[in-house]
């Protein structure tokens, strides 16, 4: 339940795929003397006519490297640290020192301006009645089933508290379930004592299959927890891999984000992004083109047509796993917000006309402080043949240079798919906790959903890509 | 046990297991203040619902407590 946007460890670690001289990652200089150190550093090791960094500049590099994108992450955190406004102005809100009793009831249309204030006002930034409709009128799982859009807390005529509550199609073993997924949780502080009312009415609604929470921090982790969801068994789930795209612009964001003065920036910005570019040229840190009558393909989402839903039949009739449903109808509504000012596009893999598999790729322009993101928010691949998966990575990549993000990221995805993205040697960083649980009502079910092979969790599930129209806010 | 002990013992037990600081639990004190997070008051719930056989907290539209008095009265109506 994002539950607010899950706060970012910026740690960064060493991916699986790279055996050495990562962030973090004393590399091979940790296993030698002092003298040996010295003696590494003069040498100069020339390797297919390019010069690489000797050890010393490399561990130079890496720390440089370390501290910028660190930086950097901690803005393109997704409003998070907007919640860490000053409680006690806003608690100025808030008759104290005596807050009224406040009522639990569901949520209804006519809540918008007070829900949408309340949550402006708690850094969870600026939503549309548009988007309502989208989710709550216009979403193909209301055709199967009729849930609550939410709960709110009422105190004095005004709304206190909130928790959305959005239906979505699920398949497993040959059946559809019906899943709900928490979304926009917030309270003002002095409800905060009675805002688990909210999430116990989440739990307890009717004819729900199966519950998610996917964008969960640390102690909205533990209260779905304490309603009996678990974390999220597929592993990595809370690792996210990543490409540094252009390093001056990036460096620059970054930079600018410190609130450094403009010259500084500057060289700053340029020196850095010569060590990032340098580490990328060292490392190959992107993905080639590998690919054997493979074709590839850039389309709208409103061209999702008929051979997805051949791709989509076949995914169901692979291996017995949990997925969101992915029909082409849902893939529109899901990726087609009204007045996004995101934009997704579909890579698309064919062989012989034939749709292997595809990518949707969201592009987040134009955010405070400069930085751009492309986030890869779906992929489907038939019997997750690697090369194609590896031939939609390398898509991606080059439709994220094409539009100018400075970095692209990969999140969530079982084994084999992360490992196909790997190979391109992506930079690491990890949330302090799982942002991804789940419940399911019926027992069997959901003992059967503890195993990691049972999941296909990406962005694609729960509430974590629903587009909000407006661009993300850095703190 | 009066109700009123058995509500103030999940209080303090329920702080301690979470490491959270109680502070003294007089009538006025509002919930919010008590020390006590959203999650304590989750488990608590879920204790009293398993003591008492009672959940006041999953009717809707009716008003929740915001201090400890309202708090033990809440769940003395309840197990009326």
């Amino acid at each position: 339940m994002p539950l607010t946007a899950p706060e970012t460890d910026f740690r960064i670690q060493p991916t699986e795929t790279t055996a050495h001289f990562h962030f973090g990652d004393p590399g091979p200089l940790a296993a030698l003397t002092e003298a040996e150190k010295v003696q590494k550093s003069h040498a100069w090791d020339r390797k297919g006519g390019a010069c690489s960094v000797t050890a010393p500049w490399r561990e130079m590099i890496a720390s440089l490297e370390q501290r910028l994108v660190a930086a950097a992450l901690r803005k393109l955190r997704p409003s998070r640290e907007a919640q860490g406004v000053d409680e006690a102005q806003l608690d100025h809100h808030v008759d104290r020192p005596h807050a009224k009793p406040a009522k639990l009831r569901e949520a209804r249309f006519s809540d918008f301006p007070g829900v949408a204030e309340l949550k402006q006002r708690w850094g969870l930034g600026e939503d549309s009645l548009e988007n309502w409709n989208h989710l709550w009128r216009d979403n193909p799982a209301l055709c199967h089933v009729q849930t609550p859009m939410g709960w709110v807390l009422e105190a004095e005529g005004r709304i206190v508290g909130y928790l959305g509550n959005i239906p979505l199609l699920y398949r497993y073993g040959g059946k559809t379930l019906i899943a709900a997924t928490a979304s926009g949780f917030v309270a003002e502080s002095k409800y905060r004592a009675i805002s688990f009312s909210l999430v116990s009415a989440f739990y307890r609604q009717k004819s729900v299959d199966l519950y998610l929470t996917t964008t969960a921090n640390e102690s909205t982790g533990k209260l779905a927890q304490a309603f009996g969801s678990d974390p999220l068994p597929q592993a990595d789930f809370d690792k996210v891999l990543f490409w540094i795209l252009r390093p001056h612009p990036y460096c620059r964001a970054v930079m600018k984000n410190l609130n450094m003065p403009r010259v500084l920036t500057d060289l700053s910005a340029f020196f850095a992004s010569l060590a990032l570019h340098a580490r990328r040229v060292v490392r190959r840190r992107r993905p080639r083109v590998a690919v054997n009558g493979l074709e590839i393909k850039e389309m709208a989402i409103s061209e999702i047509g008929d051979e997805f839903h051949d791709l989509w039949m076949h995914k169901v009739r692979e291996t017995p796993r949990l997925l969101a449903d992915r029909s082409p109808s849902i893939l529109q509504w899901h990726f087609q917000a009204p007045g996004d000012t995101r934009t997704a596009r579909v890579i698309c893999c064919y062989k012989s006309a034939e749709l292997l598999g595809y990518l949707v790729i969201r592009d987040d322009r134009d955010q405070a402080g400069g930085l751009r993101r492309s986030l890869v928010s779906d992929l489907l691949v038939r019997d997750d043949d690697s090369e194609v998966i590896q031939a939609l990575c390398t898509g991606a990549y080059a439709h994220a240079k094409c539009v100018g993000s400075h970095v692209l990221e990969l999140q969530g995805f079982p084994e084999k798919v992360r490992s196909a993205f790997s190979k391109s040697k992506p930079f690491m960083r990890k949330y302090p906790s799982s942002p991804f649980y789940y419940k399911a009502e019926d027992r069997p079910l959901h003992a059967a959903l503890a195993g990691s092979s049972s999941w296909y969790a990406s962005p694609f599930d729960g509430d974590t890509t629903f587009h909000a129209p407006r661009p993300i806010a850095f703190s | 046990m009066s109700l009123r002990s058995v509500v103030l013992t999940q209080f303090a037990e329920v702080a301690q297991e979470q490491g959270r600081p109680l502070v003294p639990l007089v009538d006025d004190l509002p919930l919010a203040d008590s020390g006590l997070d959203s999650l304590c008051f989750a488990i608590v719930v879920a204790r009293l619902e398993d003591l008492l056989d009672v959940d006041p907290f999953s009717v809707e539209n009716i008003s929740f407590p915001m201090t400890v008095r309202e708090f033990v009265k809440f769940y003395e109506n309840a197990s009326k």
